[in-house]
């Protein structure tokens, strides 16, 4: 039973992980109709940057600003000169292409200019682990648990809420009727790929404590991340999340309890996921239908 | 802009007269033939390298270039081809060359079998299922450890010279792989021309037209996915060959980004463009390592980003830029009147 | 006094050249209509105007050249109801309109909102509805509240009737006719159905095979013999 819990507990931080990358995900398919595969790995870069900053003795809650804001500006400077020119005439394939370009470059720039080895991150809160009954619990763990609701929660509040997010809607929605009723369009669009890079940045620092900062940091979870997203339907915060959730805790449970899955082949469940999902219901758990074309 | 506008205008493939595609033929060949007897092991190793990503590359034109349909999965079918190699031929004792039947055939019926549903996908649903599916391809390996070794994975010393010729071991299997991928270059030119290749470019173009023409595009769809899967085995194999070592690292999604750059940068829908692009990703990191280990990867993303903004035809497209006109000006090499 | 004066208006898609020498004027505070068969080149002078589409020629809006300009004239009040509608299916119909007032100060919008939602009342009606889920009459009253919502001073109205039963058209007609009345609001309508629009219309102009005819008082087509033979049926 304490295993159980203690599985139960785990599959929460390893789902909200998940989640956090799976939020970026979202808000950039939210406002262009479209997966940025760079995603995980700007977010590493941008906690790359954080970490340089501290190294050079600023302190930790500055460093962690300055990078938000700079990613914010790679972020939309993407969207402005790699994206814009390509969505009126290319298809999927030429953005995935482009967005997989992105991400070798920053992997690998990564690599560069900080050098591959693994780096150690502060942690935001250290200390004791919480005890929940049985199990137990990080303190870094509960804090990533609590910025992803709270940034789920206004990633809602954004698209439902705010000028800003019905413009978003509108314009996915129908392209050609927002462009002529004047809206402004392309500044949400870059706008929301800021915000996309700023929140993976967020996002990238509270978890490198944890998975070891280093370039590709994220990539043994984008897979599942990806399976978040998509579970969750793609165009809908909370999805992203309880997405996450689901994915972490029974990549948790089925690593644990099933027998023949093991460490190795969880990752086999996440690609059923995705194909079933995909295939029987793809607007996943909370997305709107026909959110993606299948 | 003009300028951009230029490099993205569509060129048709350059037309040439009989003899001068048959003085082109020879030289190539001569070339390739030649030239492992005065280069050092290691070059002969690159080669043979290329010539299994670029039968890799030659699937995967008929795929995305002709038919349409990303995949970004093909590197399972290659490790699929690889370890079938290993086992059967290393530890098995099989004849090495029969490993690439049996890499075509059991990588025909998994990429029908994988085929079959995801293909009712399309775009970016089907890029993420192949993503996924080359995303835990090193896991499975690793899972499968009876078979694969696991972790370790399986060293080699297979395809030895046969005794009558007096060659070394890397120019003999430099040969061999020549010659397999010779054979699909030729397979994979007969495909993109003429009818199967009208209904490839049918379903990419317009589904619905096509279908009103009698093409089923579920099906053509399937099968080419078939094809190229088992062209990746079979580039999986000679793979084997070439690095006489499998091991599940080698298989991720390093490697399918790599089959993406070389269709990319190739430029899509050229079956010579594929081959460019192979050789563009085996030189690229030799010709980057003195700078950095990282620029190799950046060379690939910059390369992949860059053909997509401006150079949409890839390399190919460049040799076409330069060729239309030298063609039509150089008498004699100009198609015959 | 023109609102709206077109002079030597080309344009088309790509190779197709489809509107060839349009002139036009638009009066201020009229209802003027284009009345032209299928294929006529409605929609593409519409577009054209709201620059949607490549055009060569002058378009004069306000005193002011819109064509080669990067502005967008939806944000110099010309407000376009495109054929088929074009509302946001996915937002509610309330969304749809304060969208469409997203240029406008916040305490303005709001007033608007309950303004046309009184006008329209089934809008008001299903004001938390997803748009996708009205009806074609309500569809088309959406997107013409969602066109005023941004306090235009010309409409261009590409084909209301489309899709609806005579009675609704008419329902929607006399709408129009009373907003023209109440704010002075420049119309500018193309249709295929005259006999309505002509009774609404303060002018009305003929195009066919991308030309236009003369323009004329709405009561004196009403009258022409060609016109009546064209697109009255009789
Ligand atoms: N997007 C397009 N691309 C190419 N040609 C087009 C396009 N839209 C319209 N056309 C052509 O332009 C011509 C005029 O079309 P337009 O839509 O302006 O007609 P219309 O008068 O609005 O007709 P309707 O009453 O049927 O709406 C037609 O011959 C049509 O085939
Ligand atoms: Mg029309």
């Amino acid at each position: 039973m304490t295993l159980f819990l203690q599985q139960i507990v785990d599959g929460l931080s390893s789902g909200a992980l998940y989640a956090a990358t799976a939020l970026s995900l979202v808000l950039v398919y939210r406002a262009s109709g479209f997966l940025n595969f760079a995603q995980a790995e700007m977010a590493t870069f941008g906690t790359f940057v954080v970490w340089q900053l501290w190294i050079w003795g600023v302190p930790l809650w500055a460093a962690v600003s300055l990078s938000l804001v700079l990613s914010f500006f790679g972020g939309a400077l993407m969207e402005r000169t790699l994206i814009r020119p390509l969505t009126r005439s290319a298809s999927h394939l030429t953005l995935i292409i482009v967005t997989l370009g992105v991400m070798l470059i920053l992997l690998n720039g990564a690599g560069w200019i900080f050098d591959f080895g693994v780096k150690e991150f502060p942690s935001v809160l250290g200390g004791p682990v919480v005890e929940l009954g049985p199990a137990v619990i990080s303190r870094q763990s509960l804090v990533v648990i609590c910025t992803v609701f709270l940034l789920a929660a206004a990633l809602w509040v954004l698209f439902q809420h705010t000028r800003i997010g019905l413009v978003m809607r509108a314009a996915v929605d129908n392209p050609e009727s927002a462009d002529l009723m004047g809206l402004p369009t392309g500044t949400v669009l870059t706008i929301s790929w800021g915000l996309a890079a700023a929140i993976g940045t967020l996002m990238g620092v509270l978890v490198a404590p944890q998975v070891f900062l280093a370039p590709g940091m994220l990539l043994p979870t984008l897979i599942y991340s990806f399976t978040a997203a998509i579970l969750g339907g793609l165009d809908s915060p909370q999805g992203a999340i309880v997405g996450g959730f689901i994915v972490g805790i029974s990549e948790n449970l089925a690593g644990s309890y099933l027998p023949g899955i093991g460490a190795d082949f969880k990752q086999a469940v996440a690609l059923a996921i995705i194909m079933a999902v995909l295939l029987f219901k793809s607007e996943g758990l909370f997305g709107t239908k026909g959110v993606i074309r299948v | 802009m003009s300028m951009l506008a230029a490099l993205h205008r569509h060129r048709p493939r350059l037309a040439v007269s009989r003899w001068s595609s048959w003085l082109l033929v020879i030289v190539v060949l001569g070339y390739l033939l030649y030239t492992p007897l005065v280069s050092v092991p290691f070059a002969n190793t690159q080669k043979s390298l290329i010539f299994s990503y670029a039968l890799v590359g030659l699937g995967l034109n008929l795929l995305t270039g002709l038919t349409g349909q990303i995949s970004l999965g093909h590197g399972a079918f290659f490790a699929l081809g690889a370890y079938l190699c290993a086992v059967l031929v290393g530890n098995e004792g099989w004849f090495y060359l029969s490993a690439v039947p049996v890499a075509g055939v059991v990588g025909f019926a998994l990429g029908y079998l994988f085929g079959r549903p995801a293909l009712r996908l399309q775009g970016l649903a089907l890029a993420l299922v192949t993503l996924a599916l080359a995303l835990v391809t090193p896991s499975v390996i690793k899972r499968l450890d009876g078979i694969t070794q696991g972790r370790e994975g399986i060293i080699l010393d297979i395809a030895e010279p046969p005794s009558f010729v007096s060659l070394d071991q890397d120019q003999w299997i430099y040969y061999v792989n020549l010659l397999i991928l010779v054979a699909g270059f030729v397979v994979c030119e007969r495909l993109s021309r003429g009818h199967i290749g009208r209904s490839m470019i049918g379903v990419r173009d317009n589904e619905n037209v096509a279908m009103t023409l009698g093409i089923r595009p579920a099906t053509v769809k399937t099968r080419v996915f078939a094809f190229s899967a088992a062209m990746a085995a079979i580039g999986g194999v000679t793979y084997a060959y070439a690095i006489q070592f499998v091991g599940p690292e080698a298989f991720g999604l390093d490697l399918a980004i790599a089959f993406i750059t070389v269709i990319v940068v190739g430029g899509l829908t050229s079956n010579a463009g594929a081959v460019l692009g192979a050789v563009f990703i085996v030189y690229m990191p030799s010709w980057t390592q003195e700078i950095n280990q990282s620029a190799a990867g950046i060379g690939y993303g910059v390369a992949l980003v860059l053909c997509m903004l401006v150079l949409p035809a890839g390399l190919i497209g460049l040799v076409r830029i330069v060729g239309h006109p030298l063609v039509r000006r150089v008498p004699f090499l100009g198609p015959n009147r | 006094m023109a609102l709206l004066e077109v002079a030597g208006l080309h344009a088309g898609y790509g190779a197709l050249q489809v509107l060839h020498e349009v002139d036009l004027t638009v009066d201020d505070g009229d209802i003027t209509v284009i009345l032209g068969a299928n294929g006529a080149g409605k929609t593409t002078l519409l577009r054209a105007l709201s620059g949607m589409l490549p055009a060569r020629g002058s378009v004069t809006y306000d005193g002011t050249e819109l064509l080669g300009r990067r502005r967008n004239p939806a944000r110099m009040g010309i407000a376009h109801v495109p054929q088929g509608r074009g509302t946001f299916g996915t937002l509610t119909v309330e969304e749809n309109l304060r969208v469409a007032g997203y240029h406008r100060p916040a305490r303005e919008v709001e007033s608007s909102i309950r303004r046309w939602q009184e006008f329209f009342p089934r809008l008001g009606e299903r004001a938390d509805q997803p748009a996708a889920g009205l009806s074609g009459g309500e569809q088309q009253m959406l997107a013409i509240a969602r066109a005023l919502m941004s306090a235009p001073r010309l409409l261009l109205l590409d084909e209301p009737s489309l899709g609806l039963a005579p009675k609704t058209t008419r329902g929607l007609f006399e709408g129009l006719k009373r907003i023209n009345d109440e704010t002075g609001l420049t119309m500018l309508l193309v249709e295929q159905n005259a006999r309505l629009t002509l009774a609404i219309a303060d002018h009305a102009i003929v195009i066919s095979a991308g030309r236009t005819g003369e323009k004329r008082p709405a009561a004196q087509m009403w009258q022409d013999e060609t016109i009546q033979r064209a697109y009255l049926g009789d």
